[in-house]
């Protein structure tokens, strides 16, 4: 897969003739210093963002062929995103934005409204279903996000830096729910910069400058990771 | 006005030429989006187009008046008329050895009314024209300049004439042509040897308040010989001639007038001796016109007024969103150490910047928009009778451009400023990390305290309204209280629930006070209904945006409950200030245009009843030439007519209590009227109609008026007499008075009778100069007896007009000035639309990355296009419904004033006008939002999340 970005000042190859396969249930860790195409990575495989080389396939399918209205619908259905800044619509509750791509996957409103508080509890939000965004911690932010992701039972979700604007306690939990989610049998890709989380995860690609440099699973010891 | 505006930029030219980091940071964010600056000039400049415009309309009329004052009269500032040629000749003489250093020129001349036909085959017939006679070289002499007396060469031989421009115009009619003058029963045979401007002498016109001058300015001796060559007979039944002195002030055409008092006051110690007096005929013509002027000027001000008020909301709104976007840049200004009042400075002059290219640009577009209405309104104003007729010409004075020009800008500067004071009171954390300020659980003490003195003195100017009475006291002093004592309540019980009471009682108060006005007999004034329309709208915006989540549940339980629905609802109750002032942009504008449509329908619902009403039992109004008038008998030979009842007719000075004179015109009535008179709409003491009608025909002190009966035209401002109040008759030629009472009230007069008296108390006053030329007839066939009364009586200038093509002529010129109104208050729709369009085109760069997580989760780029369409939508519609529910309750309102000017009228909804009010509005606002919503739907997931994250 190639990504190039034009600007006025040129192109910048973002990825470079990069090749990557990920199975069902798989918790892949993608790590990389700052630029080097973690998000654009995600980005790329999500369908979020165009290619310029390549293909991205899904259960066979070539993302990229598919008509946008497609590959909106097919997004919607099968996958779940967490952001490092939230990105909640902040004039909705809690509950309507979790809530939100149930409605979108054809869900009615009680069963959707149903579902949001019962993610909500999961994550340890029930007292806070009828907050705004900007009336919760961003730790909080954080797991209504996840939530949201969660709330359509996908099959991938994509975190990109999910802890990147926390702290280390907020952090910790964060990743304890990611954890706890995989381990009902959730692919789970995550891009990040640190170490400490990118340990948690069953398979780590390293990137740099646009190309994956390393591809490793991680070990793991009797009794923990 | 402009050196106020000078004075206000000063700061900013300060801050402009002094701070170059706060002027680079203005400059840049306007270059950054230079679409939206355009939008933001194009929004506002429309404001000072539409206050320039009205000034522009008014210097317009105002010049087009003025020049009947200064063009047609010429150097004429003041004129002695006596009636016949024996009276005149005493007054002629009174003027041997006549000076004073205040008159530069004296000039005697003769003139009487005349009908003119053109014999060619191309002619025509003119039934109001005038015979005079001047020695053309006297006449060149007189006054400080020979062009403006309208004069050229000699007095014309016997048989030739010179005749005015107009005439010649309105009947085909070239130097060489022949044609016949009627008058004191005689036919002249003329031929015109030279055509004449309508200026100064040559343009004199005394038959009539037109603005044509259909003058046949004939030999010396001609009009002395048809008179001698009237049987003894007929001598008497004609009104004679009447000898003008006129008289040129020192100065010119508009310095002289200065004069006039003084000139009249030496004239008329020379001239009562005869009983006769002066009259300072420019300068009335000249308070007339600034009366009508002001008036119409006041008009046009007020209707735009409510445009600007729209344009103002856009301002607030466009600088609200402008802060919410720089919200973190703002913080971290604050942040990183710039105090407030820099920070105020540097938002404010971008603001700055744009309100000096609008207000510039708008004035000048303002022109234009005066040029178009002067134009419209000219078409209109001759679209009825001629004697109602004015010829517009276009004029603007620099002054105006500056005025409109210095307007526009204080209120864009003004509302910046206190927007740009707003926004700067924010908590920096918050604002840096970009979350909106909570609203307070309930109003500061300073705001309660502020609400209270507000209280106060809305009692006060509410005391004050009603013992004047004042209608700005009455209508605004309760609403004063209501709204001032709400933040006070508000800190002891549930604000929602206090500001809902609170705009409920503005809002019906607004209402009910034009009725109260209307009871307490307050003369309500055109800005009243300004103050009405702003004041609802606020209570009604109010009422809405405190329980527009109510709303926004019942539209979404309504619509489906569809995500796209959900969506766009969601911005609108989130952000509800801004809501608020969108809605109140479409709701004032809305709330002026149906209101305006349902008052010219019920307007042109009044048709049959005013055709009924002032017809009574006769349906047409013949009029012929007074100095060669029709008799009853001659009229009641014309196949198809049934009855005839003759009647005087003559303007007479009026006065009550201590207001000027104001000439109005006065229907003498004999016993042949009351065997059908008009229907009156207040027989004051009298049991019936024709009981009222016959007091007055027998007791020459009574007088009935009708409600626009000394009114100032152009505005509703007064009211007329009263029944039981006592008005002053006098005749301008001598001065003689009469004490009159009004007995009742009749119909509003479309058919320009003026005030009915008794026809022998007219002839008491005006002697033959009242004797009977206009006559109300009746007839089974009306169309035909007028085609009849036509052609038969030329010789006579007969003329003749139904009932009913009186009252439509008028009522359809009325509904094209609404129409021309609402054209003109249009401009403010375009101030909606584009305020929708700025909104919307924000609203996108405010929220890509909601669009790029609703992408992320699976929206389609259609569904994102759905929500902004929605949302544009929703809050016009909103806006529209209150715009359009308002206006409905209004003018209802309005029918039940109990005003003389609502009198009659029955409330009514022209639904189809007001569907296809809507339908634009919406339909515009639609095709604005399809621009931003199709840029959100092109919005690209990844881009947007990237740049947010």
């Amino acid at each position: 897969m190639r990504k190039i970005y034009r600007t006025a000042a040129g192109e910048v190859e973002a990825l470079r003739d990069l090749d990557l396969t990920v199975d069902e249930g798989e918790f892949v860790a993608v790590m990389g210093p700052s630029g080097c195409g973690k998000t654009t990575l995600l980005n790329c495989l999500s369908g979020l963002d165009d290619i310029d080389g390549g293909r991205v396939t899904l259960d066979g399918t070539c993302l990229h062929e598919m008509p946008d209205s497609e590959r909106t619908r097919n997004r919607a259905a099968t996958m779940g995103f967490v952001f490092q800044a939230f990105n909640l619509i902040p004039v909705f509750t809690a509950a309507e934005n979790v809530e939100l791509p149930l409605l979108l996957a054809g869900a009615d409103d009680r069963h959707a409204r149903t579902r949001a508080v019962e993610t909500l509890e999961r994550v340890g939000l029930g007292h806070r279903i009828n907050h705004r965004p900007p009336e919760l911690s961003g730790g909080e932010q954080q797991r209504v996000t996840i939530a949201r992701a969660l709330a359509g039972r996908p099959r991938l979700v994509w975190a990109d830096e999910p802890t990147g604007a926390l702290d280390s306690e907020s952090a910790a939990e964060v990743m304890d729910l990611l954890c706890e989610l995989h381990a009902t049998g959730m692919t789970l890709m995550l891009v990040t910069h640190d170490a400490v989380v990118g340990d948690r995860a069953d398979r780590m690609v390293r990137m740099r400058d646009g190309v994956i440099v390393a591809d490793e699973k991680i070990l793991v010891a009797a009794g923990g990771r | 006005m402009i050196w106020l505006a000078v004075l206000l930029s000063m700061p900013f030219v300060w801050i402009f030429t002094r701070h170059d980091t706060l002027r680079r940071l203005a400059g840049r964010n306007i270059r950054r989006r230079p679409v939206e600056a355009v939008l933001v000039v194009l929004g506002s400049l429309l404001g000072t187009a539409i206050i320039t415009g009205s000034l522009v309309v008014g210097d317009t009329i105002d010049r087009s008046i003025r020049a009947s004052a200064y063009d047609q009269l010429g150097p004429i500032d003041e004129t002695v008329s006596a009636s016949g040629l024996e009276a005149g000749a005493e007054l002629i003489g009174r003027f041997d050895g006549f000076s004073s250093p205040d008159v530069d020129g004296v000039l005697p001349f003769l003139v009487t009314s005349a009908s003119v036909v053109n014999t060619g085959a191309d002619g025509g017939t003119q039934p109001r024209a005038q015979l005079l006679e001047v020695d053309f070289a006297a006449a060149r002499a007189f006054g400080p300049d020979e062009e403006i007396t309208g004069i050229q060469g000699d007095s014309p031989e016997p048989g030739f004439a010179a005749i005015t421009v107009d005439l010649a115009n309105k009947l085909n009619l070239a130097v060489g042509d022949d044609f016949l003058g009627f008058a004191f029963g005689q036919q002249l045979s003329l031929s015109v040897d030279r055509v004449l401007p309508r200026t100064g002498v040559a343009g004199f016109w005394g038959v009539d308040g037109r603005q044509q001058s259909y003058n046949v300015l004939v030999a010396p001796g001609t009009i002395e010989a048809m008179i001698r060559d009237t049987p003894a007979a007929d001598a008497g039944s004609f009104v004679p001639p009447a000898v003008i002195v006129a008289i040129s002030n020192v100065g010119g055409v508009e310095s002289g007038v200065g004069l006039s008092d003084a000139v009249v006051a030496t004239v008329d110690e020379l001239v009562n001796p005869l009983g006769l007096r002066a009259a300072p005929t420019k300068q009335s013509l000249l308070e007339i016109a600034n009366a009508n002027g002001e008036g119409l000027s006041q008009l046009y001000f007020t209707v735009g007024m409510f445009a600007v008020a729209a344009g103002v909301m856009l301002l607030v709104n466009i600088f609200v969103m402008l802060a919410d976007e720089r919200r973190s840049e703002l913080g971290m200004l604050r942040a990183i150490g710039m105090r407030r009042r820099p920070l105020v400075g540097a938002f404010a002059l971008e603001g700055w910047m744009y309100a000096v290219v609008s207000s510039a640009a708008g004035a000048i577009v303002g022109v234009g928009v005066g040029r178009v209405i002067a134009w419209r309104a000219d078409s209109i104003l001759n679209s009825g009778q001629e004697t109602a007729g004015l010829d517009m010409m276009f004029t603007y004075t620099a002054a105006t451009v500056w005025t409109g020009f210095a307007l526009g800008f204080l209120i864009s500067l003004i509302t910046l400023v206190v927007t740009s004071v707003r926004i700067a009171r924010f908590n920096v954390i918050r604002a840096i990390r970009d979350i909106h300020e909570p609203p307070r659980a309930r109003p500061r003490r300073r705001v309660a305290l502020m609400g209270s003195i507000t209280a106060v003195a809305g009692v006060l100017f509410a005391v004050a309204g009603f013992i004047a009475p004042d209608g700005y006291g009455i209508m605004l002093g309760p609403s004063l209280v209501a709204a001032g004592l709400a933040p006070w309540f508000a800190r002891h019980w549930p604000a929602t629930r206090v500001n809902t009471v609170a705009a409920t009682i503005i809002l019906a108060w607004a209402v009910v006070a034009i009725p109260v006005m209307g009871a307490l007999d307050v003369a309500i004034v055109i800005p009243i209904f300004l103050a009405q329309g702003l004041t609802m709208t606020a209570a009604a915006i109010t009422i809405v945006v405190v329980h527009q989540d109510k709303v926004g549940r019942a539209v979404a339980r309504l619509s489906g409950r569809g995500l796209p629905v959900r969506l766009g609802l969601a911005y609108p109750l989130a952000r509800r200030f801004r809501t608020g002032m969108t809605l109140g942009m479409f709701s004032i504008v809305l709330l002026t245009l149906v209101y305006m449509s349902v008052l010219s329908f019920m307007s042109r619902g009044q048709s049959d009843s005013f055709s009924s009403n002032l017809g009574g039992g006769f349906d047409i109004v013949a009029t012929s030439n007074p100095s060669n008038p029709l008799s009853e008998e001659q009229l009641a030979e014309v196949p198809g007519v049934d009855a005839v009842a003759p009647l005087s007719y003559v303007f007479a000075d009026f006065v009550r209590g201590d207001d000027d004179a104001a000439l109005w015109p006065v229907t003498g009535f004999g016993a042949e009227l009351l065997a059908g008179p008009p229907t009156l709409v207040d027989t004051g003491t009298y049991a019936t109609n024709e009981a009222a009608w016959a007091a007055v025909h027998q007791d020459p002190t009574l007088v009935i008026v009708d409600s626009n009966f000394l009114i100032t035209p152009g505005a509703p401002g007064s009211r007329a007499p009263a029944i039981g109040d006592a008005v002053t008759m006098i005749d301008p030629q001598s001065g003689l008075t009469r004490e009159l009472t009004v007995a009742a009230r009749a119909e509003q007069d479309l058919i320009g009778n003026g005030a009915f008296v008794s026809s022998l108390a007219l002839q008491d006053l005006f002697a033959d100069r009242a004797t009977p030329s206009r006559f109300f007839v009746s007839s089974g066939d009306p169309d035909a007896a007028v085609s009849a009364i036509r052609s038969t009586y030329v010789a006579n200038g007969a003329d003749a007009t139904t009932v009913t093509e009186f009252v439509e002529t008028l009522l359809a010129q009325n509904s094209s000035f609404f129409t021309l109104m609402q054209q003109f208050v249009g401009a403010g729709l375009v101030v909606g639309v584009a305020g929708i369009g700025v909104i919307m085109i924000r609203a996108v760069r405010e929220r890509r990355r909601e669009v790029g997580v609703l992408r992320s989760l699976g929206f389609t780029s259609a569904g994102v296009a759905r929500v902004m369409v929605f949302e544009a939508a929703f809050i016009a519609i909103e806006g529209i419904l209150i715009g359009v529910a308002i206006a409905l309750i209004a003018s209802y309102g309005f029918t039940a004033t109990g005003a003389d000017w609502a009198e009659g009228m029955t409330w009514g909804v022209p639904v189809p006008e007001v569907l296809l009010i809507v339908a634009i509005a919406i339909g515009a606002t639609l095709i604005t939002a399809l621009w931003p919503a199709h840029r959100a739907a092109e919005i690209q997931p990844a881009a947007a999340l990237r740049i947010a994250d």
